[in-house]
């Protein structure tokens, strides 16, 4: 069964090969089906974003029908500034 | 289809925004915005054109959910991922940084603009390239 747990851990594992830090916050609305994923990264490039796009699709991919991830990705600076509003 | 007419017109209006703020002022969270719409209209333009599908997936109310029963069909993005494949990571990318540009202060980097364009056009060149199919359908 998914937990939210469950689906950190997943998400967690597939970014692990971006090249940059990451911190994840991972929120799991079961009755629609919509896991909420915030990204932060150190380092935070078009390319950056690119990647994380890509694995976090892969990951609703294989949950597919059961999981819409919404997520969001932002730079680790904004985060430790007043540009940050969370969501 | 008068559905379709509506979209149409709104993603012309919406790029028209985008690229008002974008060359005329420094608002460019706003213009990303009105990019990221015009691309939600072609989507839901596309799709008012998808007769096999339910009502509520032809003209879809929520940006995500699963097709499990009491959700009211799938979210646009569970359709674009269905039926839209090609254009799924562009258009999932112009909604994150809608999103972003809306609720961060943090002024999105000079080239960002740039790189959502690029995305918008790719998904405007694909899903005027499907509806002229659905047309060719719908006329055989």
């Amino acid at each position: 069964m998914l937990t939210v747990e469950s689906m950190k851990s997943e998400i967690d594992e597939c970014l692990r090969n971006v090249p940059t830090k990451h911190h994840l916050s991972v929120r799991w609305e079961p009755a629609p089906g919509i896991c909420r994923v915030g990204v932060c990264v150190h380092e935070y490039t078009w390319d950056i974003r690119d990647q994380v796009i890509d694995r976090l699709l892969a990951v609703e991919d294989a949950h597919e029908g059961d999981v819409a991830i919404e997520f969001d990705i932002f730079p680790l600076e904004s985060v430790n500034t007043v540009g940050f509003a969370e969501v | 289809m008068p559905e379709r007419v509506y979209h149409e017109a709104k993603t012309v209006y919406n790029l028209e925004v985008a690229k008002h703020l974008r060359d005329n002022t420094r608002y460019i969270d706003w213009a990303t915005t009105a990019l990221f719409y015009a691309a939600l209209h072609l989507i839901d333009a596309f799709l008012a054109g998808e007769h096999q599908l339910a009502k509520d997936e032809q003209h879809p109310r929520k940006h995500s959910a699963n097709g499990n029963a009491g959700n009211g069909g799938r979210g646009r993005n569970q359709l674009v991922r269905a039926l839209l494949i090609p254009i799924r990571k562009e258009y999932r990318s112009l909604e994150e940084a809608s999103r972003r540009a809306r609720y961060d202060l943090v002024i999105l980097a000079p080239d960002t603009y740039e790189h959502l364009s690029d995305q918008f056009s790719k998904v405007e060149m694909y899903i005027k390239m499907r509806i002229m199919a659905q047309a060719s359908q719908h006329n055989a």
